[in-house]
């Protein structure tokens, strides 16, 4: 959330210096040799990695009360103890971050590509559909993310599914807006004006041209939002909105935990520290990327 | 000024009302009859007939709205099914604490922030500039509900040193409100502080490179001087701002550390609504939350220009 103001930045700079091919990996690169990328992708690729094969990593099953008693200490059986109801909780931690994953990326996505849709539309077409589009956006943001989630969820009802949803509309006016910006940015550069020459669509300038070189900036600005939904999930979750028990997730076993810091430590240390490790990571990359992506933001 | 302060007031409107026909539709764009879902599970149908009236379900939508928003400004809210009290009655419990958990959390905020900001800003890479920048990745990763949960183990289960539940009112006994409202205010607070300390930083640091702060030490000035007389007062202007902008976060924090530290509030009420489909709870906390997120940034562009007399032409 934190990096927001930076996320903004148009980072046009680069795309005519070299041939895209370059370009990109370029930016890889640039995020590769940066310490704070290096540390995000490796700290993501771990995340990915358990929360992708947890059904192979975990060696116990996250649902099954089979563990030798309640409230283990953390130990080479039990790597972050066991629960109130024996269940094995690096098992339940590995497979809420899958969930958390799963929902932030779906909500992710489907409300960038209606977002992206939106201000590109807005963009191209300016005049009133620009004007409507903008004016509904910032009723949007009127309210702020958790207040909008809320509010989905409480018409949708609770659910896991549900806050994939309110996910998906918080996304949709961050993008519209930079969307828009890109598109009022690009519209008038000379390829578009030589492609509408040679007689392509709009359909075809917006989405074959000017959404390439529109790009970048987006992709910083979904990895800042992954962050956001990552934690709005588990802010929904910890609120006791988005659980289906006896499944975990990472807000519900936090709030679970509460319960019981007399009696075991590690039930909130040790997700809440995956979930930091998550939180931070993603915040370090969506840095990463911005800076790789344009040579002003050189770091002071 | 006062022209400004007019134009502003009249901008915030028509994003009031967008916002408040929203919160309206709410309620329609649940599947199923509202006077039903208003009514709970056990209501009669007598119960169902009456709530139809009172919503003049019969009537246009627009009619509707009108008639919703004049009840909320007469403070007729609604009754709550689900604990069949009214719910401005509800509201008026459940603000007060929450009130006080936002107002203590924008203490600490600035309490920490600013002047972090300030002693970073004045001396890039100094130690206090590495403490800022470890402060700020520790808020990051650790968001206030998880903070609220380590400081609950660490410093009310360890050390017993706080409450580790509930709530007390400032009115009635201020000691122990404050002893209640410690942990959970740092909870809130804390990631707050960081986005203003990033932001003092940032302007102090610009702000001391300038000729006048040059001039200023030229003349003979104490550094103290130096900075609180002339850095300080030019870089608070989009300090401010960004103050005020906080609130809606402050408020967000709020709602959910009150669920981490068992106290009563609009957090709380909000999220048993949602669980016992209370809508009218709901609608009524949601509006009152947004009024509050758009007043908050209505009160930054008027201190804006305030600050700064260049805004105000524009």
């Amino acid at each position: 959330m934190s990096a927001g103001d930076q996320g903004i930045e148009l980072n046009l700079s680069w795309w005519g210096r070299k041939t895209r091919e370059s370009l990109f990996f370029a930016t890889v690169n640039g995020i590769i040799h940066n310490p704070q990328g290096a540390i995000a992708i490796v700290g993501l690729v771990l995340l990915v990695v358990g929360a992708v094969g947890a059904p192979v990593i975990a060696q116990h099953d996250p649902i099954a009360q089979d563990a030798a008693g309640r409230f283990l200490a953390p130990s080479t059986e039990h790597w972050f103890g066991t629960d109130e109801l024996r269940r094995d909780l690096f098992s339940r931690t590995l497979f809420g971050l899958r969930a958390s994953f799963a929902v932030s990326i779906i909500g992710v996505a489907i409300g960038t590509v209606i977002g992206v849709s939106i201000g590109f539309i807005a963009g191209f077409a300016g005049g009133v559909t620009e004007t409507a589009a903008m004016r509904l956006v910032d009723a949007l943001l009127a309210f702020p993310g958790l207040l909008a989630a809320l509010a989905i969820l409480t018409i949708l009802g609770p659910g896991v599914r549900n806050i994939g949803i309110a996910i998906a509309f918080f996304t949709i006016p961050a993008f519209a807006r930079l969307a828009r910006a890109q598109m009022i940015a690009e519209k008038n550069k000379d390829y578009v004006l030589a492609s509408q020459a040679l007689g392509a669509s709009p359909q075809r300038i917006i989405f074959r041209h000017i959404a390439i070189n529109a790009f970048p900036p987006l992709l910083t600005q979904m990895a800042l939002l992954m962050a956001v939904a990552v934690l709005i999930t588990a802010a929904l979750s910890f609120l006791g909105l988005g659980d289906n028990p006896p499944a975990p997730s990472l807000g519900g076993l936090l709030n679970v935990s509460r319960q019981y810091l007399r009696e075991a430590w590690w039930y909130a240390v040790c997700p809440g520290a995956v979930f930091a490790l998550l939180l931070f990571c993603l915040n370090l990359l969506s840095d990463a990327i911005n800076e790789a992506s344009s040579p002003y933001q050189r770091r002071r | 000024m006062l022209a400004y302060v007019f134009a502003r007031v009249l901008q915030a409107i028509p994003v009031l009302v967008l916002a408040s026909i929203g919160v309206f539709l709410m309620l329609r764009l649940v599947p199923g009859d509202p006077a039903e879902l208003l009514a709970g599970q056990d209501a009669t149908e007598e119960d169902v007939v009456r709530i139809r009236a009172q919503l003049g379900l019969s009537d246009s939508l627009p009619e509707q709205y009108i008639g919703w928003l004049s009840d909320i400004f007469r403070g007729d809210m609604g009754v709550s099914f689900a604990r069949g009290q009214p719910v401005s009655r509800m509201l008026r419990s459940a603000i007060p604490p929450t009130l006080e958990l936002t107002v203590a959390s924008y203490v600490v905020a600035v309490v920490i922030g600013i002047p972090l900001g300030i002693l970073g800003g004045i001396r890039p890479r100094s130690g206090w500039d590495w403490t800022l920048s470890g402060y700020t990745l520790i808020t990051i990763g650790i968001p206030g509900f998880v903070f609220g949960i380590l400081m609950l183990w660490i410093f009310s289960v360890r050390l017993d040193w706080f409450p580790t539940f509930g709530q007390v009112s400032i009115v009635d006994d201020p000691v122990s409100s404050l002893h209640h409202l410690a942990l959970p205010a740092i909870a809130t607070g804390a990631g707050v502080a960081a986005v203003l300390a990033r932001y003092t930083r940032t302007t102090i640091a610009e702000v001391m490179g300038n000729d006048f702060v040059r001039t200023a030490r030229a003349k003979g000035l104490t550094e103290s001087h130096v900075v609180v007389r002339h850095a300080l007062r030019n870089s608070m202007i989009p300090v401010v701002t960004v103050m005020a902008l906080q609130v809606g976060g402050l408020l967000g924090g709020a709602v959910i550390v009150e669920q981490v530290f068992t106290r009563p509030g609009l957090g709380r009420l909000m999220v048993n609504a949602i669980q016992a489909r209370d809508y009218l709870v709901v609608q009524s906390t949601l509006i009152i939350l947004v009024t509050v997120f758009i007043g908050a940034n209505l009160a930054a562009d008027i201190a804006y220009g305030f600050l700064d007399p260049r805004v105000r032409g524009r």
